[in-house]
């Protein structure tokens, strides 16, 4: 196991459109794999939360998780601002 | 799919939606049934790179197909329809684009700002649209926004901070300047007027940080919280640099396929990474996703500005469409009230306000055929040249 397989990172676990109504057992069978959840999006059917680097492979193995992905840094898409006198 | 045939046919045709991943079969049982030829049809620029229209295009992402035929074939798709449980709407009130395939006039070039309106209404065919977006919900997912602007400050707009400690208040800017392009007032109380949807019911997600820094968890709370809320378009003016080859994201491209079935279209800015002519960057993330709407930028000569993210990407979603978003006026906090800024993030709310006007038109529309009633809408570039496959946002 290597040093960056125990960092924790922030993740989205998607869910499967046929698991979509047991989201809370999917999202226990996730918490007992070491997912720590913090939130669950049930109208578009995801869980957020953190994990292991190590865990991830066996987060996706999970039965109803289809995607797990780790979280991203976004930032807005203007080039250029200025006040603008009126 | 079918043979083409000529550009003249007659007006007013059928929005036809085929069930979720039917494939080709059903498509191609309606050509046999009906008579009724149809073309597949990448979004963006397909119409116009074939030159002539047929009688219907088949959008096969969307499972959905606008078709026209004559009064025995119309008969004959009405029962095929019903025999199938599809849904068929007419195509009643948006203009038929692809016939006229080209602006009403040509625009003077390059297009500036008059005292009545910005460039970006003018060269989009808001001015003349007689719809506001009165009754659509329409969700901006940034940095927030200044509730207390004069511009906005006697709307009724819903809003949630998903940034732990921090009220939707905006302190960056960037989340007003694209509030307003989408919903800005009529008549703005200093200002030309500067916003396409005046009408729209606004809601605010506040998922980036007065720095504009935020994550994948922010904003699928946001996202989650405005399908909730029945917006009709979700605007996220944010994203992140994709590369060739790595293909989009599938958690994303589930949710945005998931909030498109719910009712919501997400539109997202393609990014700024570009140098064109010299260098095309892909789109970014999320707006690569194939069910998210990706938006590039139109400079003042309606050609893509040189910014503009759209290169190939054999894995992963291209450019839909292109709004204005060169020297963009639109609202900023308070003290400052207005601001001009460039970017794909100006264009991207550009488009969540058009949608929002065709959501008002066809209150029918929503999700998929909202997505495909846009597409449709939009109008060639007049400037030729290596882009012109791209298409413009229009007004209904």
């Amino acid at each position: 196991m290597s040093v960056r397989d125990h960092e924790r990172v922030n993740v989205a676990v998607a869910v499967s459109d046929d698991s979509r109504d047991s989201l809370c057992e999917v999202a226990a069978a996730c918490r007992a794999l070491g997912f720590e959840q913090t939130c669950t999006l049930s109208d578009i059917g995801v869980l957020t939360g953190s994990a292991h680097v190590a865990a991830l492979p066996v987060l996706r193995e999970v039965p109803g998780v289809m995607a797990v992905e780790v979280e991203r840094p976004f930032r807005i898409q203007a080039l250029a601002r200025r006040r603008r006198t009126p | 799919m079918g043979a083409r045939t000529s550009a003249s046919r007659p007006p007013g045709g059928s929005l036809v939606l085929f069930p979720r991943g039917s494939g080709d079969g059903l498509p191609r049982r309606l050509q046999h049934a009906t008579g009724i030829s149809l073309d597949r049809a990448e979004y963006a620029g397909a119409l116009e790179s074939r030159g002539a229209i047929g009688q219907g295009v088949y959008f096969d992402r969307l499972d959905a197909a606008l078709v026209h035929g004559d009064a025995d074939q119309q008969r004959a798709l009405g029962r095929f329809a019903e025999a199938n449980g599809l849904l068929v709407e007419p195509e009643r009130v948006l203009r038929s684009a692809h016939v006229r395939g080209a602006f009403d006039a040509s625009p003077r070039l390059p297009l500036r700002d008059t005292r009545s309106a910005t460039w970006g209404l003018q060269a989009s065919g808001v001015l003349d649209c007689a719809y506001s977006g009165r009754g659509v919900r329409l969700a901006i997912l940034d940095t927030g926004l200044d509730l207390r602007h004069p511009d906005f400050s006697d709307r009724a707009v819903r809003s949630r901070s998903f940034v732990a400690g921090l009220p939707v208040h905006d302190r960056n800017g960037h989340g007003t300047c694209c509030a307003g392009i989408a919903v800005g007032p009529a008549r703005p109380r200093r200002a030309a007027r500067y916003g396409v949807a005046p009408g729209a019911e606004l809601y605010v997600a506040k998922v980036l940080d007065d720095d504009a820094n935020g994550t994948d968890g922010n904003v699928l709370a946001g996202i989650d919280w405005a399908v909730r809320k029945g917006c009709a378009v979700i605007s996220i003016s944010l994203g992140t640099a994709a590369r060739e080859g790595d293909g989009y994201s599938r958690v994303f491209e589930r949710i945005a396929a998931r909030a498109l079935a719910a009712g919501s279209l997400l539109v997202a800015p393609a990014g700024n990474a570009s140098q064109r002519p010299d260098s095309v960057a892909p789109v970014d993330h999320p707006a690569n996703c194939p069910s998210v709407l990706g938006v590039g930028a139109l400079n003042q000569r309606l050609a893509l500005a040189s910014f503009s993210n759209g290169g190939p990407d054999s894995r992963a979603g291209g450019l839909d469409l292109a709004a204005p978003g060169t020297a963009v006026l639109s609202a900023a906090p308070r003290p400052t009230l207005y601001q001009v800024a460039s970017g794909t993030s100006i264009a991207a709310p550009f488009v969540a306000g058009v949608a929002a006007l065709i959501a008002e038109a066809r209150p029918g529309a929503r999700g998929a055929a909202l997505r495909a009633l846009l597409l449709e809408n939009t109008r060639p570039l007049p400037a030729r040249g290596r882009h012109a496959r791209a298409r413009m946002v229009y007004a209904p």
